[in-house]
């Protein structure tokens, strides 16, 4: 394989996927430096005068979108490029749009491992998790930040965890400082919650001082009513806080993140969002167990869970079918 | 014996894929099985038209009788029905039952109510899991309780709460719209989520010393409200290693029917006492628990896994078609190939109607002219407006079925149930085996998904580019070809809002489902290679099975050209053949004509004029411009033979265009902007055309009036480009074979609105341009109607007055 392009499926105007397309480009170019590895965005790669040949073209996102011509842009792809894969990074919540794509690209890769069986069998489906930028690795020497800090939308679950948390805080309220970044938080949670957009290496910091960072799944079915897919695998946000050296705290209904991190070495499993506030309370006084999780947890990722481990998946998958 | 197994989930949603998962892996191992076949529901007769079948497994047996399965099991030779939700769905289980053979219940007692008799088939666990035992002193929890909390079960949770503080638990439950306000009772550390996915489940179960087990009381739909036979949750825990503390009230006699003894391989409790029991019992003696833990896993092993099931079912459907092997015989489907192909074409108007073009003559010439198909049309009836009336045509042209929406049908749906119903009772009468779409104009998009969904094959004829978008000809707003080039091109969202008021996206939207349509076509079909290229250019999709079939010339065309010395050279008269309107080039036919008005040149309209050209012909004085009025198709009027020209100008990339056809064989000469099919068509040699520009066909037209020898010259080359119509028949003919060949045929009763509502669910939306205007028009159309009714009850008035006078 000697060129890869890498494209992403939302329009070049939501902003949301540039920083994954970084991430994912840069995985590959790490991976192999003699590879030609091209970052296209999609409305480039739809130009009529877009006519870059390449071994294989990766896409990687949402084919959610309706008022985007996806499919348009996969029949592209098979012209243009010998093979092809998508990687879809909205499983489960968006698992009924998949229709869409059926028989466009070679490989699918599914980001939750879940979604995986659900698929049609005659389909080459494969689970591929998210993961870290090397960005993230940033080195982490003290915890100088908040409590606790959590980055991410406000679905229904978070906030009803955040709730659960405040009513357990008891004799804790007064001493835990927590931070919540992240846009439509509603005001009546205790931790004001900041709207802002960082850049990774800021948000990379952030994570790297505070004493712990907070991981909660999503529950956000969008289109998923056919099978109602319990999601399965831990979103991008636990692998780049983890890369970043966090002591994360994370709750999520099943045990598959225990397959990225070492529980109780490398991140703290949690139960319940009392359990989450005793562990903050005694992290808090134990700064020096907080930061040797990290750092284990931060060594993990630089060897298993970096976007350069899943490029080579994605070349080793290819290599096989 | 070896036999094939053809396996389908028979519900649409369902939150439980993973058991037929489980089974299928089971069923792979067994000696007796020769080939598997997975189906999805959705897509089996696509996948899956006409094979034969050995044994068909109906897996969960919600909707067991539904049109995809009705088809199916007319193919098969054994049909067995696996229920597994009695008995709360027992009273339709108990109706679907007697389409099947063998029948199997996942509950006790209501294998005993089936009337033919149904063997009790309990679900089970995978092999897999009972190969593995985590000792109990490294797990995770205490106890673990998975499951969606029934009404039965929150009150268990509320109750239990002081005895579940004493465990290190996990409890995850999925919330239920029945008991919400149960849930916020309940103080135990339950973690509400939508539940986990079953490979979490195995591994919290494999984490967990005990497994709590609390069976569903309760029923949706008013049947039996208790299982008498554990769920597959008891096994599946059991396999991980967990010891199940298990609900006797609930399952009790059930599992201990199963094998399982109480005490040694599982414990029981009655009351929120015993469970405290059993739990004070479990933290003194947790030695005892682990080994009732290993011992249910070995029983699960030897008797419950998917493997017993699987050779089980095998088993049975052996003993059976043994049984019955000498009076089965497979009909072939498509066996008849002397027969006609049975074709249902969508049409957007019928030559009877009046207005119409090239589409329709080409399909009625397919539908009437071949003996090798039998054509019916469902269209649109063009007179009406734009989706008000729809009529199933014979090949004779009678009306065989009406339908008159109450709601019309607008370009802006993407789906439609009241065309969808027609559509069905349209499939119902013709028994279809192929659907063309001749054109989708009129229709629905929806009508090709469930076409896709009975098994249908079909073709779609490309007249115009109303596939890749709402304004058919690619005219821009600004009434230019927009000449977009590419899929996500942003003059496409300009260009739709401004002629529509649509909200940004909303041509991609259409795009994006005509584009599914187009790729799962069995054939797209275009007149020539050049709309093809367009085509593909704007919707970025490229087809796979693409043909290129030229139109016959128009049939029956009797007038014979004039000699040429009887046409007079000194003065040029140009023929315009078929309706002129703007797209035709109407602006462009004006200013031509006022710029030659005092040349020795006359345009000769053969077609209907629209008002705009009378108005224009009086505004300016345009004596140059004779409007002949339309013409029948096939049947040129005798003026036609003074012209020597015929000029084309139209201004978007037309995909053939009849009307040349018609001149080529009648010996004009043709003159043409450069675009689409007419700059295709007309090569150098037997015509001339030039960039799209009026002043520059005035050039060429002064140009031949004073050169006449010109004319002369190409006139002897003209009259080549001509198909025969048997070509084009036989074209067709060899596509709708092939094609029939896939299709599974519709000699059954349609899909019913249940067999179809899933089609729709979250797929796609009702309407694709979702502008701010839709209000505004429903009131506007509900103004109308109480306005007439006004009208109408003032007339009453009126007529009883009279008759009272």
């Amino acid at each position: 394989m000697k060129s890869i392009a890498i494209v992403g499926t939302n329009p070049d105007k939501s902003s949301n996927n540039i920083q994954l397309q970084e991430n994912i480009t840069n995985g590959f170019r790490e991976l192999n430096p003699d590879l030609q590895v091209f970052s296209v965005s999609p409305d480039e790669y739809l130009n009529e005068k877009f006519s870059l040949e390449v071994s294989f073209c990766l896409f990687h996102g949402s084919v959610a979108n309706f008022r985007y011509p996806v499919e348009a842009l996969l029949e592209k792809g098979r012209r243009l490029a010998d093979r092809t894969a998508i990687w879809l990074h909205e499983d489960p919540y968006e698992f009924d749009a998949s229709w869409r794509i059926s028989g466009l690209t070679d490989v699918v890769f599914t980001a939750d491992r879940a979604s995986t069986y659900h698929y049609p069998s005659d389909w080459p489906v494969f689970h591929l998790p998210m993961a870290s930028s090397s960005v993230h690795l940033h080195p982490v020497v003290a915890r100088s930040g908040p409590d606790y800090l959590f980055v991410g939308r406000p679905f229904k679950n978070r906030i009803a965890f955040f709730k659960r948390m405040e009513n357990s805080c008891g004799q804790h309220s007064k001493h835990l400082q927590g931070m919540i970044i992240g846009p439509d938080w509603p005001d009546n949670l205790v931790t004001t919650a900041t709207n802002t957009r960082i850049s990774q290496a800021l948000l990379a910091r952030l994570y790297g001082i505070s004493n712990t960072v907070i991981y909660l799944g999503k529950e956000d079915n969008q289109i998923n009513g056919r099978f109602n897919i319990r999601a399965s695998t831990p979103g991008s946000g636990f692998f780049a806080a983890a890369g970043a050296g966090a002591c994360q705290i994370a709750f999520t209904p099943g045990l598959e993140i225990t397959d990225y991190l070492d529980p109780g070495k490398e991140f703290v499993l949690i139960e319940n969002a009392t359990e989450a506030v005793e562990t903050i309370a005694e992290l808090r006084n134990d700064l020096p167990r907080s930061l040797k999780i990290g750092l284990r947890a931060q060594s993990r990722v630089s060897k298993q869970h970096l976007y350069r481990h899943r490029a080579k998946a994605i070349l080793d998958i290819l290599k096989q079918i | 014996m070896k036999l094939n197994f053809v396996i389908i989930e028979s519900a649409f949603r369902t939150s439980n894929h993973y058991l037929i998962k489980s089974f299928i892996n089971a069923l792979r191992t067994q000696p007796g099985v020769d080939e598997i076949v997975e189906l999805d529901i959705f897509s089996a007769l696509n996948k899956y038209p006409n094979q034969k079948i050995d044994v068909l497994i109906v897996f969960g047996g919600e909707q067991a009788d539904s049109y995809v399965l009705r088809h199916l099991r007319e193919r098969a030779r054994l049909k067995l029905v696996w229920y597994l939700e009695d008995p709360y769905e027992f009273d339709e289980n108990y109706k679907s039952a007697k389409h099947y053979d063998i029948i199997l219940t996942n509950d006790q007692a209501a294998s005993h109510r089936y009337s033919h008799g149904a063997h009790h088939v309990p679900l089970a666990a995978e092999m897999a899991y009972t190969t593995s035992f985590i000792p109990f002193d490294v797990r995770r929890y205490d106890l673990s309780f998975i499951a969606t909390l029934w009404p039965n079960r929150a009150q268990f949770l509320k109750e239990s709460e002081s005895v579940l503080k004493n465990l290190k638990t996990k409890l995850v439950c999925s919330e239920n719209s029945f008991i919400a306000e149960k849930i916020k009772q309940i103080k135990a550390p339950v973690s509400l989520s939508n539940g986990v996915d079953y490979l979490d489940f195995m591994r919290i179960n494999q984490q967990s010393r005990m497994s709590l087990m609390i069976d569903r009381e309760f029923s949706g739909s008013g049947n039996y409200t208790v299982s008498d036979t554990p769920g597959p949750r008891l096994f599946e825990a059991a396999s991980a290693g967990a010891c199940p503390v298990v609900d006797l009230r609930v399952a009790g006699d059930a599992i201990s029917a199963l094998g399982f003894v109480e005490g040694v391989d599982y414990f029981g409790f009655s009351s929120v006492d015993d469970f405290r029991r059993v739990v004070e019992r479990f933290i003194h003696e947790q030695r005892v628990f682990e080994d009732a833990a290993k011992q249910i896993q070995k029983k699960v092993a030897e008797h419950h896994t998917y493997s017993h099931r699987a050779q089980k079912i095998v088993e049975l459907a052996q003993q059976e078609i043994r049984h019955r092997e000498s009076n089965w015989v497979f009909k072939e489907e498509n066996d008849q190939e002397d027969q006609p192909v049975r074709v249902l074409a969508l049409t957007h108007d019928l030559l009877k109607f009046g207005f119409v073009g090239g589409a329709e003559i080409y399909m009625e010439e397919l539908a009437s002219k071949s003996q090798q198909f039998e054509v019916y049309q469902m269209s649109r009836d063009g007179r009406m407006g734009y989706g008000t009336r729809y009529v199933l045509v014979d090949r004779e042209g009678t009306e065989v079925l009406e339908r008159v929406p109450r709601c019309p049908v607008t370009d802006e749906d993407l789906r439609s149930t009241e065309l969808e119903e027609f559509f069905l009772e349209c499939c119902e009468f013709v028994r279809p085996e192929v659907i063309l779409v001749n054109h989708l104009l009129g229709h629905t998009p929806s009508l090709l998904l469930i076409a896709q969904h009975m098994g249908l094959p079909y073709l779609v004829v490309i007249h115009d580019y109303y596939f890749a978008c709402d304004q058919f000809n690619l005219m821009f707003h600004n009434k230019n070809y927009c000449a977009v080039n590419r899929p996500n091109d942003e003059q496409c969202s300009i260009c739709t809002t401004s002629r529509r008021n649509s909200n940004y996206g909303a041509q991609y939207l259409r795009r994006s489902v005509f584009g599914y349509l187009l790729q799962r076509a069995e054939a797209v079909i275009c007149n020539t290679p050049s709309s093809a290229q367009i085509l593909q250019n704007v919707t970025g999709i490229s087809m796979r099975n693409l043909s290129i079939i030229e139109p016959p010339k128009p049939p029956n065309q009797t007038l014979e050209r004039k000699t040429n010395a009887a046409t007079d050279r000194t003065f040029l008269r140009v023929a315009v053949l078929g309706n002129i309107h703007n797209n035709k080039g109407l602006d462009d036919l004006v200013q031509v004509a006022i710029k030659l008005r005092d040349k020795q040149i006359s345009f000769e309209v053969f077609g209907r004029a629209n008002d705009s050209l009378v108005a224009a012909i009086n505004e300016h004085g345009l004596t140059n411009i004779v409007c002949h009025g339309p013409y029948e198709p096939n049947n040129l009027p005798k003026a036609v033979s003074f012209c020597t020209v015929a000029l084309f100008l139209s201004k978007w990339p037309e995909t053939y265009c009849m009307t040349l056809t018609e001149a080529l064989n009648f010996g004009l000469v043709p003159v043409s902007y450069d675009i689409g099919a007419l700059g295709e068509r007309i090569t150098d040699e037997v015509g001339i055309k030039v960039a799209p520009d009026p002043l520059q066909i005035v050039a060429v037209l002064i140009d031949l009036v004073n050169n006449p020898q010109k004319i002369t010259r190409l006139e002897q080359l003209v009259r080549k480009q001509v198909i025969a119509p048997d070509k084009f028949i036989a074209a067709y003919q060899r596509l709708l074979v092939n094609v029939r060949k896939t299709s599974a045929g519709t000699n059954r009763q349609s899909p019913n609105k249940v067999d179809l509502e899933y089609l729709w669910a979250e797929w796609i939306p009702r309407k694709w341009d979702l502008h701010e205007n839709i209000d505004a028009r429903t009131q506007a159309s509900s103004t109308r109607l109480r306005s007439l009714g006004r009208k109408i009850k003032t007339l009453t008035r009126r007529f009883s007055r009279f008759v009272d006078r």
